[in-house]
This record gives C-alpha cells, structure tokens and sequence, in this order.
C-alpha cells in the first residue's frame, strides 16, 4: 500500500468517524479538481460555487458509504458529477432571463492590452468555450480535467473509473472535433 | 477512418499531454520533419490546445498551467526558427541604418526588443523559468489557409509586430505592425 493510499485511508476514516479536521482536509485537498469536474460537467462557471455546496454537503451525508477508502477520487467524482448534472437539470427548468455570465459579458482581460485587442481575445476564448461546452460529454469531461487540474492520463483514468488508453483515445477525439468546429473560425 | 493519420493524432495528443516517451518524441519529430501537413496538424493542435487551456482556466478561475512551459522542445523551435531568421532577415532589413531616407514616420520603434523577441534560443516555448507580469504571450493567427500570423508585441502598448508566414515554404512573406 502506497504512502498516499495510506493517507487517503486515514483521512476518510477519520472523517467517517466525524473529524473536523479530517474534514476539513478532504475539502482542501480535493475541492479545486471537484469544482473542475462540475465545470467540466456544466459549462457554467457562474454554477459552480453554488453547486460545489450541495457537492460537499452530500458528500458528508454519504462519507459512510464509502467502504473502500482508496476509491475517494473515483467515489467524489461521482458524487460532483451527479449533482452537477441534477442541478443542471433543474436548472434548464427554470425559465432563465439573462445568460450565464461567461456568455453574456466577455471574460475579463488581465493583461493590460489595448480595448481591441482584449475584445478579440475575449471573442477568442469565448468561441472556444462554445466550442468545449457543446463537445459530447465523454469527450469534455477528459478534456476539462486535463486542462484544467494538469493531470496525467492515469490520474483521470482513476477518476472517471476508465483505462488510460480510453483517456488517450477521448481526448485525440476531444482535439479532432474541437478543431473541426474551430477550423476557419479562429484567428488567434 | 485513416489509421495513418489516427496514429498521428494519438502521437501528436500523448506530446501535447507529456505523456508520450522519448521514443515516441523522436519518431514525431521525425515525421513533422519530412511531412508539412503533418507538422501543419501539430501546429494547428498545439495552438488551438494551448488558446483552450488559457480560456478554460480564465473561465474556471485557475492559475495558469505550469505544463505548457514544460512541452518537449519539437518542431515548433525548430519550424519556428525557419520563420525567425526569415523574420529577423526582414527586420534587420526594417532597422533605421537599412532603411531609405525619408520621413521616420514608419519607423520601426522598438525593433531591438522585436528582434530579441526573435533571435534564436530566445524562444522559451519550453523553458519553465517564471516569466514577468508583463509577458505577453505572442499569439498565433490561422485562417485555413497556408499563411501564419506570428504577432509579437511592440514596444508601444497595444501596437503589435504582424509577421506573415507562408507555412509550407516556412519564410516570411511581410512584417507590418497593427493595432
């Protein structure tokens, strides 16, 4: 048993039993990649405070679930991407007035570069997010995760309970479509 | 579905991802050298991989990738250092001592930081030293068609260098600054 494994173990044991603090780590150590998989999951990032919430709260009122400790990553996966995907149901019910933020105004230019510029740039990545959002989920999902928290193949092959040359396979197909929607479009 | 081209894909995804070993590297290496539309699709994959990472991060609120800065040094330099010295060639011809007499209207300010911008192994494409706040990155424009804008920031805020590159003769063809 690995080094990690062992702590992981510790961690969501002590955590089952009702530790705080043992709490308190999961949440450090595993809500950047949770909120990436409920981007990943909704395209939204306006949603993803508010939806990271119910994310955590379920996850402490199912943490006796988990029998096997090892599969936390796999097992928070599931998790976030089941809120994510109830919450984005129930959302689509709802009549919306304004669109998410990421749609409606254009992404926020931090680098100080003259007004055109920036709103080519925001025009850009705003295409380009179209572009991602509307990739079929099994492609998405890898492809966020991978930009995203800068993980390996194995890393996300753990997390979404798939082989690594399934990751492999759905992120050349994640570039291929993603390339073909772009392909004339972008002037970078 | 060509399975040529599929293998290429894969190869071309497992370098962008940094999982692909040094075997795999030196075998596409070998295969943008000898193949323009092969290096044509790495290019195109590169870029659009990168302007993806950079949009999801600023919607995501992420810091910025540290895995980008650490791609393995591909055709990229290489290809890129074919434009360069076209690129540097042309604007050695653009520096005031080169140019005709006449008004200094078009003059070419800052081309000293231009040409740096460009001198071979100033390219950090690889490079994992944290750069400064002020570092722009130097975008790439494609519009489906052989040519390639290189555009590199000038040293007045918000004017730009254009370099236009033919991408199958990898050379120059104009350097004219923009807005």
């Amino acid at each position: 048993m690995s080094i990690d494994a062992d702590a992981v173990h510790e961690v969501v044991r002590a955590a089952q039993q009702g530790s705080r603090q043992a709490a308190d780590r999961l949440v450090r150590e595993h809500d950047a990649w949770v909120r990436s998989v409920i981007y990943a999951v909704t395209g939204r990032s306006d949603d993803v405070d508010d939806i990271a919430q119910q994310v955590w709260t379920r996850v402490w009122e199912r943490l006796g679930s988990l029998e096997n400790p090892r599969q936390l990553r796999s097992w928070l996966y599931t998790v976030a991407r089941n809120t994510a995907l109830d919450v984005s149901m129930s959302n689509r019910r709802r009549t919306r007035r304004a669109a998410p933020l990421d749609e409606q105004m254009p992404l926020v230019d931090r680098s100080g570069t003259c007004p055109v510029t920036a709103a080519s740039r925001s025009e850009l990545q705003h295409m380009i997010l179209e572009a991602v959002r509307s990739l079929p989920a099994l492609y998405r999902e890898p492809f966020v995760l991978r930009h995203l928290n800068d993980w390996s193949y194995a890393q996300i092959a753990e997390v979404l309970g798939l082989s690594v040359e399934s990751v492999e396979t759905r992120l050349v197909r994640a570039r291929a479509l993603l390339r073909e929607m772009l392909a004339g479009k972008v002037q970078r | 579905m060509n399975t040529d081209r599929e293998q290429l894909e894969h190869l071309i995804t497992r370098v962008l991802d940094g999982e692909a070993t040094a075997m795999e590297r030196a075998a596409l290496q070998r295969r943008l050298d000898a193949d323009p539309l092969a290096r044509r699709l790495f290019e195109e994959h590169r870029a659009l991989d990168a302007l993806a990472g950079e949009a999801l991060r600023a919607a995501a609120g992420c810091p910025a990738s540290r895995r980008h800065l650490q791609l393995p040094q591909l055709p990229w330099v290489r290809y890129g250092l074919g434009a360069v010295a076209a690129a540097a060639a042309i604007l050695i011809w653009l520096s005031p001592q080169h140019r005709p007499a006449g008004p200094a209207r078009e003059a070419a300010p800052g081309h000293a930081s231009v040409a740096n911008w460009l001198r071979p192994g100033a390219l950090t494409a690889d490079a994992i030293a944290p750069l400064p706040a002020s570092f722009e990155r130097p975008q790439v424009r494609v519009r489906g068609s052989q040519q390639d804008y290189i555009v590199l920031p000038a040293d007045q805020p918000g004017t730009y260098w254009i370099i236009e590159v033919d991408r199958e003769q990898t050379h120059a063809i104009r350097i004219y600054r923009d807005y």
